[in-house]
Parts: C-alpha cells; sequence; structure tokens
C-alpha cells in the first residue's frame, strides 16, 4: 500500500469505488501489520466514532471506546447502542421473523429453494434505531440465536495495539461471554 | 533381498517406530521437533531450489498422468492430487488440484505401520498399495481413491509417493460416487482397506476384476488405477533425481524443515492476519430417511437434523487457532457423518485461504489448529460400522463455519481484501443409465462440483461458477464432453438462475439451474442429488459474515410423463425454470406428476420423456440489500440477473423489466427504502419479545415432532448445548428433560 | 550488419508490431540482416510499417522502394488482434447459441482462474472470471435458439450429429431482429454439437442473411463450425468471438499495410502467422488464428536451423525482459497444443505449446523478510532496466550488473549508461541484508533461482513427453538467453545459441512456411476386433473427409496466390475409448483411405501413447476412438539460406577481444576476457571465464565452459575441453 493513503485504499475498496485490476494489486500485496492502524484510520473518518471506534465487529456494527472507559456496541449508520460486546448484540437488536412460505418467497423468489415453513424461519436482526438489517438467520424454530463474534478485547489491546488492557466496571476487562445473564434479567414473567 | 522389506524399514525402527517417534518430537509444538530450519538458514537459495524440484515433480507427475485417466472427474476436472510424503506420510509438497487431501494421507500411513505392513505384506520398491475405506485410511468417501507407491533411494526407505482422484462410481447401495442413502459401512460401496494391489509398478489382475464386478463404472476405475500409478511413478523418479542432486541427508532434513516452515508462517500468519476472540457459526442440515430402508435397517428409519456448529478460538499471542466442535450431532445411522480424514481434509483447505496464504502448502497447515471432535461426534464415531458414504456434503457446511469465524476476524483486523462470506457449496448429480441396448453405467456428473459461485464480500458480489475450494483449479466441463460421456440424457440448459443468491448491499453469486430430459434411448435411468449448497429445509448456512440473506437451499425437481420429447420433435423446449413454469400454465408442457426434493436423493427412477432439474451452487449476500447501489441494482435488472419484482421488494428499486425508471431512480429508490425501512418497523419486534413468544412455543411442546427430537438428541449428546440451550430459554428441569 | 546493397537480394522481410514498437527486419539470402524501429502508429500500422523499413533499408544503404523491388516475401506480425480486445475496441458482436445455454459466456465452465501462477490460484479471492467483457458481451446480445443435435456417444446407440430437435426458424428470426436492433456489427453462431453436424448453424446464417436483406443492413456472420468446428462449446464459443470482434479490424488493417508495401514497388501480397507457427495470407479466412503471431517465429526458427544441423528433437527457451517462453520441436515437428489459455481465455485453437514463465532478466526482485523467500517478477522493469539506470525495484539486471556479466558502460551498444554502485546498494539493501548473504552471495542466489525455474520448465515439459533429455539439444535465445545459458543444468544432448539471438523470434518469422492447418471435430469408434468391414467403412468416410480439407486447405492456398503444394500431412486426434485425453498423431503414411491405413493408424497413435504413458496405460480392450481429423497443407516460400564459411583457427583474432574485466563466477571474482561477438568467426572457440559482447545481447561463458562458433556461426557452448 504505498502508492495511494492506504486509509483512502481500504475506503475505496469498500465503497467498490475499485476496478478488479485494482482489487487484485491490493489481494497479491503483502500483508504488513500495519494494517490495524490504517483500517482504524478509515473508520475513524468514516463512521461517527473518530478515533473512539475501537474494532469493526460486523457490516454496521462497531466496538466504541465510551467516554467513561467502557465499550460499547454501536451501529455505524446511527450510533444505536446495543450494550457490551461480551452480550449477544442480537439481543438488542428488534427482529422480523419470516416462518411462511410467502414470507420466504419474498426473499427466495422460488418455492422450490425457500426453507421448509413449520421447521425454519427467518430471523431478519434490525438495527433499532435506523432498522438497517445487521444480520440474517436461517434456523430451526426454538434455535437460540448465534453470537457470531466475542472478541477477546483486553487481548486486542495487548497483543495488535501494544497497550495495556482496558479495565471495565469489574477491573481487567473479561473475556467472557454473558449473553445467558442478560437473558436472565428478562425473568420469568 | 536389499533390505528393501522387513520390520526394519528405517534404519533400527518399525513404520509404527517412526510415527510414534515423529509424534513425540512435534508434540514440542515444533514439526518434528526442530525449534530451527538450519538447512533454510543456512543457504535459503539451494533450499528453495530443493523445493521447486520436489514440487515440480508432484506438478508434473498430474500434469501427465491425468491424460491416462477415463474419468471425467479426474480428466476434465483435474480433480486429483500427487504429493510427495514422509515415511510417515506427512505430505511435503502436493500438486494443484483436490489439495485437501493431503492432510489425510498419513491416516492410511499410520494404520498399514499399526497393523505391521512392513512385514506383511512387506513395503518394497514398486508395490503399489491402493485404499477407499474411510474407517481405515482417511480417505473422507469411498469414491475418493488414494494410491501410495514407496520412495526408496539406495535401498533406503525414505518415503512415499501419493496419489488420488474423485472415481466416478463407488459401488454403494445406490449408484454414484456420494451415496448418500446409506445406512452403514456395508451399503457405502466397495471399500478398500489399505491393500498392496500391485508390484513392480503393475496392478494385480484381482483389482480389475474387483472394479469390474463391485462397481458400476469399472473402465473409469480401472483406468484411474493406472493413472494414480503412473503419476505415483513419475514422483518417485523425478524425485530420486533430486536426491541424485541434492544428496540423501540433504533430503531427509529439508523434507522436514519445509513441513514445519509451513506450520510456522501459518502460525505467524494468525497473529498477523486475525483478531482474538471466539466466533460461531452453524448450519443445519436434515437427513430424511424414513420411508427409505425402514424394513431392512429399522435403526435408520427416521429423520435426523444435523447442528453442524462450530466455535472458533482465536489466540493471536500464540499464533493458534482452535476449533471447539463441542455442539456438534452425534454420529448416526447415515451417510453424512465421516472419520477423521474428512476432518483434516477440510481443515487444510480452509487453513489455504484463510492463515494458509504465502507459504508452501503441506501437512504443516494440519499443524497449526487444534480441534475437539468429541467421541461419538458426527465425524468421530463410536465404532467403525458407520457410513462415511457423503461425509463432504456435511462437512463442507460446518467448515464453512469454521471460515466465516475466520473471515470475520480477518475482516475486524482491516483485512478487508481477504473478507468473504465462507460459505462455498456444491452440489452433485449421479446415478446409473441403463440404454436400450442394455448397457448400463454409473456416473457422477460434476457440473455444478467443479465450481461454485463466489460468496460476496465486503466490496464486490460473487460470480457464477467462480471457484471451488476443494479444487482450486475449478471446472465444470462441457456439456458437449458430458452428453458424450453419459449419452441419453439431453441438457436443456445450464444456466445462471436469476435471482438465485442470497441478497444484500453485495450479491452472492448466483446459483446455475441445469435442466435435462429423459431421451427414448433410455430404457431407464436412476439420478441422484447431493451436496453442500443444500441447507435441506434451510438456508445453506444459518447466518453468515457479511451478514446478508444467507444462500437458498439447492433442489432436484422432477416432472413425470412429460410431453418434452414431442416438443423437442417440433423444435421446441423450455430454456429453464422460469419458462418452464410458464408453459406449464399456459398447458404447453405437460406432466403427470411433480417431486421436489430439497434434501439429498439417493435413487429417483427416471424414464424417457421426464424431466428433471437441479438448482445449486448459490451463495450468501453481505450487508443490507437496501444499501446496494441503485444503478448496481438497475444494471442487475438489464443483465436479467435480478427480476424487476425482487429489485423493488428486496432492494427498494423500482423499475421495470428493462431496468429504467420513468423519473429520477435515485429518488424513487429513495423513497421506496424509507419505506421498507418504515415497513420494516412495523412487522418487527424487540428481541426481548420474540424471546417471549418463541420461549413459549419451546416451552409448550408446540414445536414439530421433528424438531422436538432434534433438540431431544442434541441435549442429550452436548452437554454443552444442553447447557446453553436451557438456560436461554430458561427451563425448568422437567421442560428441558423433555426438550 | 551493414554491407554494400548490391549484395543483397531475394530479401524476406518481417514486421514485429509490437503495442509500442515496430520491428521491422530484413534479411537477405547470405543471411545478412539489416533492423529497423519504429513507434508503432496505432492508427494506421502503414506508417510505422514504412518508417521501420525506411531506417532497415537505410542500414543497407537502400531506399524504401529498393527495399520492396528486392524483396520477395513480406510477414507482418504482431500484437494488434490482442490489442484491439484487451482495450475492448472490437466490433460489437452478437451471440445466438443453443437455448438454455445463454450464460456461458459468464459461467466459462468455471474456467476463473487461467492466467494466475499456482500459488495464486490457491488464492480463491484472485478467481475473477474474464467473461464476455473483452467482447463487450452483455445479456441483451446474448440470444438462445432451440435445437439439438445428438453427440452420437460414446457406448454407440445414437448416430453422431442426429438431429434430435429441428432448429426453430421463427426464434430464430426473432434472434437476429432482436440483435440487429441492439446494433451489432457481427453475428457469432455457436451451437452445440454443430462440429459434428454443421446444418444448423448453417440454416442460421441463411436465415440471417434473409433478415438482414428484409432489413436492408449486413452484417458477417460467424459460424463456430466453420471457424473452429471441434467439441467443447465454451473454447468453440471463444474463439468464435475473437473471430467476429476482431478479425474484420485486423485484415483491415493489414490490407493497409500491404497496400503501403505495394506502393513501395513490393509485388507480392502481404502474409502474417497463424499461432500453430506458420505463415497464412492476410485473406486467411480464420483470422483469429494469428491472434499469438510473434512469440511462434523463435520455434519456426529453431526448427529451421534445426534441419540444418540435423537435430531432430529440440528444447527452445526465448528469454526476454518480462519472462521466458518454452518450446518444443519433437521429431522436426513444433508441438501444438489444442486449447491454449490466452489473456485469461480458453480457446480452441492450435496453439504452438510455449509455456511462459513470468521471470526474465528485467524482472523485479523481491525477498520476503520474514520467510526468507526469493520470488521473481511478474512485474518488470522493461526499459527502466532496474535500480541500476531508472527502475523503483531491484531486478535481474541488477544482479547481473554486480557479478560483473553486463558491462554498465556498453550496454545496449553503449546507448545508456548503468550504474553499478546503484546495482550494489540495492542488491545490498533489498536483497543480501534481508537474507543475511553477502552481496555476490545474495546476487547469484537471485541468478540462481531464475536458472532453478529455467531448468524446472525446460524438465517438465520433457517429462509431459516421455523424453529423455540426452536425446534432446537445446537452444536459447531472446535478448537475454546468451546472458543466461550458463545456468542450464538438464543434460542436454547440446546447447546452442546465436549472434543475432536479440532479433531470433524475427529471423523465424522470416524462415516460417506457407501453410494451412484444417482441424474437423469427428467421433469415429472403431471397436476391438472389429472386421475388416466396419473398418472399410470408417476408412473410406475418414478418407472422404481428408479429401475433403485437403480440397479445403489447396482451395484456399491457390485463392490467396500460393500455387505450387509442396506437401501435405495427415493425422488425427485419438484415443482408447473411455479414455477422455486424445493424442495427435500425424500419420507417416499420409492419409487413411483403406482399411489397411486404419490399422497402420491405429498402431502409430498405440506406439506414441506407450512413449509418453507407459505401456500399462494402455487400453486397446476397449477399442478406438477417432475424435478429430487434421491435415497440414503446405506451400513453397522462400527462406532465409545460411552461409557456410570455412572454419578458422579455434583462437579468436586478438582484434575480437575488447579487453578484460573481473566477474563472479563460483563464490569469487575471476579476472574474465572480453571479446566482441561480431569479431569472432567460425571455428572460433572462446574459453571461460570469458564474455562475449554484442550491442544486443551478452553470452557469459563461465570458467569450464566453452563457446564454440561453428561453420554457420552458430555457438555451440559445451564443457570445455581437455
Amino acid at each position: 500500500m504505498s502508492e495511494r493513503a492506504s486509509r483512502d485504499v481500504l475506503r475505496d475498496l469498500e465503497t467498490s469505488r475499485m476496478s478488479w485490476g485494482e482489487v487484485r494489486e491490493i489481494l497479491r500485496q503483502e500483508k504488513t501489520p500495519d494494517r490495524f492502524a490504517e483500517y482504524h484510520a478509515a473508520l475513524a473518518e468514516a463512521t461517527p466514532f473518530g478515533d473512539d471506534v475501537l474494532l469493526r465487529l460486523g457490516e454496521y456494527l462497531y466496538v466504541v471506546r465510551e467516554a467513561d472507559g467502557t465499550h460499547t456496541v454501536r451501529c455505524g449508520e446511527c450510533s444505536h447502542a446495543f450494550g457490551d460486546p461480551r452480550v449477544n448484540w442480537k439481543l438488542s437488536a428488534r427482529v422480523r421473523i419470516r416462518r411462511t412460505l410467502e414470507e420466504f418467497m419474498e426473499i427466495y423468489h422460488y418455492e422450490e429453494v425457500c426453507p421448509e415453513p413449520g421447521i425454519a424461519e427467518v430471523r431478519e436482526y434490525l438495527c433499532p434505531g435506523c432498522f438497517t438489517l445487521l444480520s440474517v438467520e436461517c434456523v430451526p424454530i426454538g434455535y437460540p440465536p448465534v453470537f457470531e463474534f466475542l472478541p477477546d478485547l483486553a487481548s486486542v489491546y495487548e497483543d495488535i495495539l501494544g497497550q495495556s488492557a482496558p479495565a471495565d466496571e469489574d477491573g481487567k476487562w473479561v473475556f467472557e461471554d454473558r449473553t445467558l445473564q442478560a437473558v436472565q434479567k428478562w425473568g420469568t414473567a | 533381498m536389499t533390505g528393501l522389506a522387513g520390520d526394519k524399514l528405517l534404519g533400527q525402527r518399525t513404520l509404527l517406530e517412526q510415527i510414534e517417534y515423529t509424534d513425540e518430537l512435534t508434540s514440542s509444538g515444533y514439526y518434528y521437533g526442530l525449534r530451527s530450519l538450519p538447512r533454510k538458514e543456512q543457504d535459503p537459495i539451494t533450499y528453495e531450489r530443493f523445493y521447486d524440484a520436489v514440487h515440480s515433480a508432484v506438478m508434473g507427475a498430474r500434469e501427465t498422468s491425468k491424460n491416462v485417466a477415463a474419468s471425467p472427474g479426474a480428466r476434465e476436472l483435474g480433480e486429483l492430487l500427487f504429493a510427495l510424503l514422509t515415511p510417515e506420510g506427512h505430505a511435503v509438497a502436493v500438486s494443484s488440484g483436490l489439495v485437501g487431501h493431503q492432510g489425510a494421507f498419513r491416516i492410511a500411513i499410520r494404520y498399514m505401520a499399526e497393523n505391521g505392513y512392513d512385514r506383511n505384506p512387506q513395503i518394497r520398491p514398486g508395490d503399489i498399495f491402493t485404499a477407499c475405506d474411510p474407517a481405515t485410511t482417511g480417505t473422507p468417501h469411498p469414491g475418493d481413491v488414494y494410491t501410495f507407491v514407496p520412495l526408496f533411494y539406495k535401498d533406503e526407505f525414505i518415503g512415499w509417493a501419493a496419489g488420488m482422484n474423485h472415481t466416478m462410481e463407488a459401488g454403494g447401495a445406490v449408484p454414484g460416487a456420494w451415496p448418500p442413502w446409506s445406512p452403514n459401512t456395508f451399503t457405502d460401496g466397495y471399500l478398500l482397506p489399505p491393500t498392496k494391489v500391485g508390484e513392480d509398478y503393475e496392478d494385480y489382475t484381482w483389482l480389475y476384476k474387483h472394479f469390474e464386478r463391485r462397481t458400476r463404472a469399472p473402465m473409469f476405475n480401472i483406468l484411474d488405477q493406472k493413472m494414480r500409478v503412473a503419476g505415483c511413478r513419475m514422483v518417485v523418479d523425478s524425485v530420486t533425481e533430486a536426491i541424485d542432486k541434492f544428496g540423501l541427508d540433504y533430503f531427509k532434513d529439508a523434507t522436514r524443515e519445509i513441513i514445519e516452515e509451513t506450520r510456522r508462517i501459518c502460525s505467524d500468519n494468525v497473529k498477523l492476519l486475525t483478531v482474538p476472540g471466539r466466533s460461531r457459526f452453524v448450519a443445519f442440515r436434515t437427513v430424511p430417511y424414513a420411508g427409505v430402508v425402514d424394513g431392512v435397517w429399522p435403526q435408520s428409519a427416521k429423520n435426523w437434523l444435523l447442528h453442524l456448529h462450530s466455535e472458533v478460538q482465536i489466540d493471536t499471542r500464540e499464533g493458534q487457532v482452535h476449533v471447539n466442535w463441542d455442539k456438534i450431532s452425534p454420529a448416526n445411522w447415515h451417510a453424512q457423518g465421516g472419520y477423521k480424514g474428512i476432518i483434516e481434509s477440510n481443515l487444510w483447505l480452509n487453513v489455504m485461504d484463510t492463515i494458509g496464504l504465502g507459504l508452501k502448502p503441506n501437512s504443516g497447515m494440519n499443524l497449526a489448529v487444534t480441534y475437539d471432535m468429541p467421541e461419538g461426534g458426527l465425524f468421530n464415531p463410536p465404532n467403525d460400522r458407520h457410513s462415511a458414504g457423503n461425509p463432504w456434503a456435511s462437512s463442507v457446511a460446518l467448515f464453512n463455519c469454521f471460515g466465516g469465524g475466520l473471515e470475520v476476524s480477518k475482516r475486524a483486523r482491516g483485512f478487508v481484501e481477504e473478507a468473504w462470506n465462507s460459505d462455498l457449496c456444491w452440489t452433485g448429480i449421479q446415478g446409473e443409465i441403463t440404454l436400450k441396448n442394455g448397457f448400463s453405467f454409473g456416473f457422477c456428473q460434476m457440473d455444478l462440483l467443479g465450481a461454485s459461485a463466489t460468496p460476496a464480500r465486503p466490496y464486490m458480489d460473487g460470480e457464477p461458477l467462480g471457484t471451488a475450494w476443494w479444487n482450486p483449479s475449478s471446472d465444470t466441463g462441457s456439456v458437449e464432453e458430458w452428453e458424450y460421456v453419459l449419452p441419453g440424457i439431453y441438457y436443456l440448459s445450464k444456466n445462471v438462475l436469476p435471482s438465485y443468491c442470497g441478497h444484500g448491499r453485495f450479491r452472492g453469486g448466483l446459483g446455475m439451474q441445469l435442466a435435462f430430459a429423459v431421451s427414448d434411448e433410455v430404457q431407464e435411468a436412476i439420478i441422484g442429488k447431493i451436496g453442500a449448497s443444500t441447507g435441506n429445509y434451510f438456508t445453506g448456512q444459518a447466518s453468515i459474515p457479511g451478514g446478508g440473506y444467507p444462500a437458498p437451499t439447492s433442489t432436484l425437481i422432477v416432472y413425470r410423463q412429460t410431453n418434452i420429447l414431442e416438443l423437442l420433435r417440433q423444435g421446441e423446449y423450455p430454456g429453464g425454470m422460469a419458462e418452464l413454469a410458464e408453459w406449464i400454465e399456459s398447458g404447453k408442457l405437460t406432466y403427470t406428476d411433480r417431486e421436489l426434493h430439497k434434501e439429498e436423493v439417493g435413487a429417483l427412477f427416471v424414464k424417457p420423456g421426464d424431466i428433471y432439474i437441479v438448482a445449486g451452487n448459490a451463495t450468501g449476500g453481505w450487508g443490507d440489500p437496501l444499501h446496494r447501489a441503485v444503478d448496481a441494482v438497475a444494471l442487475d435488472v438489464k443483465e436479467g440477473f435480478i427480476p424487476a419484482s425482487v429489485a423493488d421488494r428486496v432492494y427498494g428499486v423500482p423499475v421495470d423489466e428493462t431496468g429504467s425508471a420513468t423519473e429520477s431512480l435515485e429518488a424513487a429508490a429513495e423513497a421506496r427504502r424509507a419505506e421498507i425501512r418504515r415497513d420494516r418497523e412495523a412487522s418487527s419486534v424487540s428481541f426481548e419479545e420474540f424471546w417471549r413468544t418463541e420461549r413459549e412455543v419451546v416451552r409448550s411442546g408446540e414445536l414439530p415432532q421433528f424438531l422436538t427430537d432434534a433438540y431431544a438428541e442434541l441435549n442429550g449428546f452436548s452437554p454443552s448445548f444442553r447447557e446453553e440451550f436451557a438456560r436461554f430459554w430458561q427451563l425448568d428441569a422437567e421442560e428441558e428433560a423433555q426438550s | 550488419m551493414t554491407t554494400a546493397q548490391s549484395e543483397h537480394s531475394q530479401i524476406i522481410l518481417a514486421t514485429d508490431a509490437g503495442g509500442t514498437m515496430t520491428d521491422a527486419f530484413a534479411v537477405s539470402q547470405d543471411g545478412s540482416f539489416s533492423i529497423g524501429k519504429a513507434l508503432t502508429n496505432k492508427v494506421n500500422e502503414a506508417i510505422s510499417y514504412a518508417n521501420g523499413y525506411e531506417n532497415a533499408a537505410a542500414n543497407w544503404g537502400m531506399s524504401l522502394e529498393e527495399l520492396h523491388a528486392k524483396s520477395i516475401a513480406n510477414i507482418y506480425t504482431g500484437t494488434l488482434f490482442l490489442n484491439t480486445l484487451l482495450e475492448r475496441k472490437g466490433l460489437s458482436v452478437g451471440l445466438i447459441t443453443t437455448k438454455g445455454q445463454e450464460s456461458m459466456y459468464i459461467h466459462e465452465r468455471g474456467h476463473s482462474w487461467l492466467g494466475l501462477e499456482w500459488e495464486e490460484v490457491l488464492h480463491h479471492k484472485l478467481h475473477h472470471h474474464t467473461g464476455g467483457d473483452m467482447f463487450r458481451l452483455r445479456a441483451a446480445l446474448v440470444r438462445g435458439v432451440a435445437e439439438r443435435v445428438a453427440s452420437g456417444g460414446y457406448f454407440m446407440l445414437t448416430e453422431p450429429g442426429q438431429v434430435k430437435a429441428p432448429l426453430n426458424e421463427a426464434e430464430t428470426r426473432d434472434a437476429v431482429n432482436a440483435l440487429l436492433d441492439e446494433g451489432v456489427a457481427a453475428i457469432a453462431v455457436v451451437l452445440l454439437f454443430s462440429y459434428l453436424n454443421p446444418a444448423h448453424e448453417r440454416r442460421v446464417r441463411e436465415i440471417a442473411q434473409d433478415v438482414m436483406r428484409e432489413r436492408g443492413v449486413t452484417v458477417p456472420v460467424i459460424l463456430s463450425s466453420e471457424i473452429a468446428p471441434v467439441m467443447k462449446e465454451v473454447q468453440r464459443m471463444k474463439s468464435v468471438l475473437m473471430e467476429a470482434a476482431g478479425g474484420p479490424i485486423v485484415r483491415e488493417m493489414l490490407r493497409k499495410v500491404e497496400q503501403a508495401a505495394n506502393e513501395r514497388a513490393y509485388r507480392g501480397e502481404l502474409a502474417t502467422m497463424a499461432s500453430y507457427g506458420s505463415i497464412v495470407n492476410i485473406r486467411h479466412p480464420r483470422m483469429y488464428e494469428t491472434i499469438l503471431s510473434g512469440p511462434t517465429g523463435g520455434l519456426i526458427g529453431a526448427k529451421t536451423i534445426g534441419e540444418i544441423l540435423g537435430e531432430r528433437n529440440i528444447l527452445t527457451a526465448d528469454i526476454g525482459g518480462t519472462s521466458f517462453d518454452v518450446g518444443m520441436i519433437q521429431d522436426h515437428h513444433i508441438s501444438l497444443r489444442k486449447e491454449p489459455d490466452f489473456a485469461g481465455h480458453r480457446l480452441a485453437l492450435q496453439m504452438v505449446a510455449l509455456d511462459s514463465i513470468g521471470a526474465g532478466a528485467g524482472s523485479e526482485v523481491r525477498v520476503d523478510p520474514k520467510f526468507k523467500h526469493i520470488t521473481l517478477g511478474p512485474e518488470s522493469a522493461g526499459s527502466d532496466v532496474g535500480k541500476c539506470l531508472r527502475h523503483p525495484r531491484v531486478t535481474v539486471s541488477d544482479c547481473n550488473v554486480v557479478l560483473g556479466f553486463l558491462d554498465p558502460d556498453n550496454f545496449l551498444g553503449g546507448d545508456v549508461t548503468l550504474d553499478r554502485e546503484a546495482a550494489i546498494r540495492a542488491v545490498r539493501e533489498d536483497i543480501a541484508e534481508p537474507l543475511g548473504l553477502g552481496v555476490e552471495e545474495a546476487a547469484q542466489g537471485v541468478l540462481e533461482v531464475l536458472n532453478a525455474n529455467l531448468n524446472h520448465h525446460l524438465l517438465t515439459m520433457l517429462k509431459a513427453r516421455g523424453a529423455n533429455p540426452t536425446e534432446w539439444t537445446m537452444f536459447m535465445f531472446g535478448g537475454a538467453g546468451p546472458l543466461h545459458l550458463y545456468g542450464i543444468d538438464v543434460p542436454f544432448q547440446k546447447v546452442y545459441t546465436f549472434p543475432f539471438a536479440a532479433a531470433f523470434s524475427a529471423f523465424g518469422v522470416a524462415c516460417a512456411e506457407y501453410a494451412k492447418r484444417f482441424h474437423q471435430g469427428a467421433s469415429y469408434i472403431i471397436p476391438p476386433g472389429a472386421d475388416r468391414d466396419v473398418k472399410a467403412s470408417i476408412a473410406k468416410a475418414m478418407g472422404d473427409a481428408y479429401s475433403a480439407l485437403r480440397d479445403q486447405g489447396v482451395r484456399e492456398l491457390n485463392s490467396e496466390g500460393q500455387l505450387a503444394t509442396k506437401e501435405v500431412l495427415y493425422g488425427a486426434s485419438m484415443r482408447y475409448v473411455g479414455v477422455l485425453e486424445v493424442l495427435d498423431v500425424t500419420f507417416t503414411f499420409g492419409a487413411v483411405m483403406t482399411p489397411e491405413d486404419l490399422d497402420r493408424a491405429i498402431a502409430e497413435f498405440e506406439e506414441n501413447y506407450a512413449k509418453i504413458y507407459g505401456k500399462g496405460a494402455a487400453l486397446p480392450e476397449s477399442g478406438f476412438f477417432v475424435n478429430e481429423l487434421f491435415v497440414h497443407v503446405v506451400a513453397d516460400k522462400p527462406k532465409p539460406r545460411f552461409v557456410r564459411y570455412e572454419l578458422a583457427d579455434p583462437r579468436p583474432a586478438e582484434s575480437a577481444r575488447k579487453g578484460e574485466r573481473q566477474a563472479y563466477f563460483a563464490g569469487t571474482w575471476q579476472t574474465t576476457q572480453v571479446y566482441d561477438m561480431d569479431g569472432l568467426v567460425a571455428g572460433n572457440v572462446v574459453r571461460g571465464p570469458a564474455i562475449i559482447e554484442h550491442p544486443m545481447t551478452t553470452l557469459v561463458v563461465p570458467p569450464g565452459a566453452e563457446a564454440r562458433f561453428d561453420e554457420h556461426r552458430f555457438i555451440e557452448y559445451r564443457a570445455a575441453a581437455g
């Protein structure tokens, strides 16, 4: 990434402003360790979070450093906050469920290639702030949501950024899945 | 005897002792205990030249020997592989082709060692060992056949030449190379544990007679065997020349270093390319056996749901990837499970394109990833009587989930260009054709196996038939070649199927439709459909890294007793699924019966006048379709890749069938997209609300019996699944016991 | 090279018009030659053609008209065809194909990886379809028409080429109208199995012509059954699209060049090169066959010289700045490939079997410091040479300068001066230090990697033919061929290079014969133990087909003014029934006409098959299959001749010595004699360590080796005697 500022290259790539020839050259280039910093610079410009953006979690979701030192999953389109990255963000999303053949066919067009009504359901996870489609699941009815990516933030700081791991409310940031604790709060009314 | 055989092949060690010795050294975390690479460090240039020499040996063997092979899979599509192995069976260098298999070769070598093959039947120069029994040889399914020829240098045993290819017909209960209807190992086909099948580079006649009697494509299988032997011989000759030049000690040192070097690069790539953490992806498949084999195999008289769950743990400090398969379905009496070879092959394939960049592809890659496949799990059956008829289908779905974890992680690290939806897929058609003249033959048709659509990436759409990670030199063959090999079945179509993809800001690559008419030259034919692009009752993957819609399922549709032969005589036929539907609607095309199979099918009988359609190999989308560039949607409509109705409904771009709009398209799209967002708001609920209603379905036993059984099976097999399931839905002990 | 003009007669002109430069090569009957260069005029190549030869003529003290008046043959090759397509400047083409196959141009049977290196093939994200892009094809320009022709098939049930569904004429009319509505400038027709039965494709053309008559327009209609009547529809389609999009444009440009030559007193017709290594007239109906014209010259030159030297089996390596091309001549025949990959497309085309490796004398050198790999190319410095001149990255040339092989003050005859210090600095910083090596060691290592690549590719090519290197002779040429000659360590029988190595390809073009090659898809099955009647009927059918192809060849040659047919070769692509790979066999006895001929054909096929794959691979018990027939019709054409010199003393004349300098051989700096190539005569033997310089190339002779100039002044490179 020597010819152009690499963060511009990354931005152009993601906004698909590149020809296949340019994409191919980027694919062929040697992967270098400075990429994380370059990408961070690109994201700082492209998202509402500036330098507070830490990590891209998915197409629209980011782990963002908050003023109080904690980390929150936020939507890059509208900044809506989804909470602790250790809790599956899907718990804080809106969800649209498709269960019938007609509903499936809106998306999959041909009856013959649709999921099976009565067995499968399609869940569209939407941002409560801007209703951007964040992720889609096609699972058996009754299947718990998939927690796609739980980053180990302490290691991100230590291994990649070369900084000490952040403290959260409990002291040193602990790498664990807290989804089930979050569900617990809904109680069993 | 010039010390060529017997129990001290390797100086003072037996083959088994050598394997154990190497395993012990490798348990240090470094292959063969190599903490440094002295040959490479002292003279990197000679080291590279040496690798070039052994690598070109296996490449040359592949390029030349495949011309011997008859089977279209090997010759036309390059579904074959040659490799140079260490004495323990670790691959040093591999050719192009079915590259993943190198990860599995060592399983057969270990089996031979454990069973004292060095004493009986002995291992001597020019001996040919062939194997295709998944339980003992590492070959993933019986259609993959491995051949090994020992490599001797001046009477010293120093390694193996290995050759493999995907054959046309395995001789199972149902025809084809991947029998999907196979309750146990006895119906899988002609299974050969590692067997000495020839000497002095010449096969014993009995082997050909076995192929003739026990498989449905003997001529192809015989020629494939000849090809593997010819190629192994070329490897032996070329490597011997290289040793003449570089010296035997150099060979012994450098081959070990090449493997360790690869392991290190993989490990360094983990540190360089990924973000530490945990990712989970899952795929589901159904295995409907109820009513298929009930009378003879009652243990298989049921329908299963396969839970193909991968949890990937990345440690960037150690440069280690660990895969946890603790939530996978148990092995059972169907053909979708397998043995260790399928894991090692798939593992290698997924490493190659993720953390395997910039290295010498070999067994070192398998060492960079550790995994837990629980005892009794789908690919670690409790005994060797389980079928491995078609583990590629389920395992590819499982490994897409593994790959998905790495893709998410690479994107997070900023390697945007290297990220895509890991949902590559394949569909195979196989069966048996009996012509009117009585001639009968088994086949695999690999149009949709030779290449899959490429998945959507964060920066571009996927494309049709773009790649095949099990065979990087992808090729689907030509219609003219397939019809020549499989006479009597006519293609009505081999085209992309519009809108057959997962939608998103970037589309998945469109899948393909194949439509066939059974001609009156055919007495009767059996067809089957298998593959990984089918999620059966689900989409290809449950969810994908890009967050767009996952790929639709694949399908097989049969129309019985149509008037197609009459239409053909009049110079008319439907050119694909859409037109076929129109002709049925208008009465132009008539039929008596229609069958639809999203799942794998082992044997459907078809007759002259029948039409069957197979669609497969679609991939999923990346991002929200409402974010897709408006002009890209309009172009898709113009090119016929999506219909205007989909452009409007899914993408919020109202255009006519030519891709144009009367007013400003941007403005129209903006308005339509706002409307869709409002609709999303109105038709969605908070997750908590969804959780409450879904929980009631789970708790109240309103689930269909199929799912109740499936959850019960998983809860019974996987303690970690049971715990998460129960805690997530907050089930009490009684409810937990029920589900 | 400059001699009095009166000596030059019977001149042959051979032009290589590249995208940037046009090389005009004139060779006289006595073997002397002159080269002129001009910037290629892309709008009108007739202008650059004339400029180039004005230049070449001036070297001989002639006018352009004098040169042309004395010329007896004029061959024009170049990259126009390729560039027209690559720059998407071809004609707008509409495609009519069998209904249900309309997306053939999109899916390309999965060939998304053509043109990638092996490591890149393993990197799936680099796979990408070239698709219809080069032809600007899009959905609206592709129309399917219902029709079906049967394959015949393998198990002998249906007659090959039998019509299963008649052509739907209404759909065909609609298709033609739709394409004309889109404004296409040519219509390509590719129907399934048309190589077995062309009736439907021909009928499509008739209908198209009717429609065009009604509409009062004319565009060419090009049929796959006429352009490339062989199996595999996707490759056939690519060939037809190339012909339709590029053929008319190229032919028009060649006409302009011919006119320019004729206006300057050239009395003959202009010819060009087919990619199978023969000259064809510019009226040749299958222009796409000339798409790879230039690089074939080297092989033809090698074949010509091989005949003089009595060498039957020759491996050639053409080493240029960006790549080396390895080719093969076996039993005096140039090896051909049936399905070459070209610019990301797989074609149905007979093309000389050249393996191009993306590393050459100007290749950039990259070192991965972590893993200590050295990789070369594919990027190349071109005329920027290396860091020793003005290229931003270190190259193989820098290494050659560092080691004393290239003289910085005498590069390209002294036209440019190279900076040796810069080369040393570049090699040290960019290669030696990351690898932990000394500068000379590192430079030598880079050259070893290049040599190893070359040797492995030479060996692989031989092995694929089951050939033994000791029965083969190696010819090395190209601007950098003599420079890297010493790197060959395959045990060839003999190794040669040439004083005119840098112009060898152009020389070869001048040597090419005038010929036509025809391939016709077929489907003849000869069952095991077939009786005489079966064989007689097959032989008759083959004989009829051969006669027709021969007649077509003679007719085409006649119509192009090449009257005297010198030779007709017949052959077939054959396989054992069941085997998919065919083997091309050129029969030693002529055409198959009788059952006895058929037996001989089978015997020759089996003999060749066993040679390549070993006896164990044979499968005669399943019978034989003839998949394609081919005929090669050759006409007489003047060729350059070589003068035989008296052999002089082995010891070079003192006047040929330019001096001495230090060069790095086998780990030490050694005092090395430097000679002037043009001063060395037939009979001279130069012993290493020595360097022989020529304005366009440099020959390195390490210690222990010697270069002998034979009676034709061909240079045999060998271990030093005694």
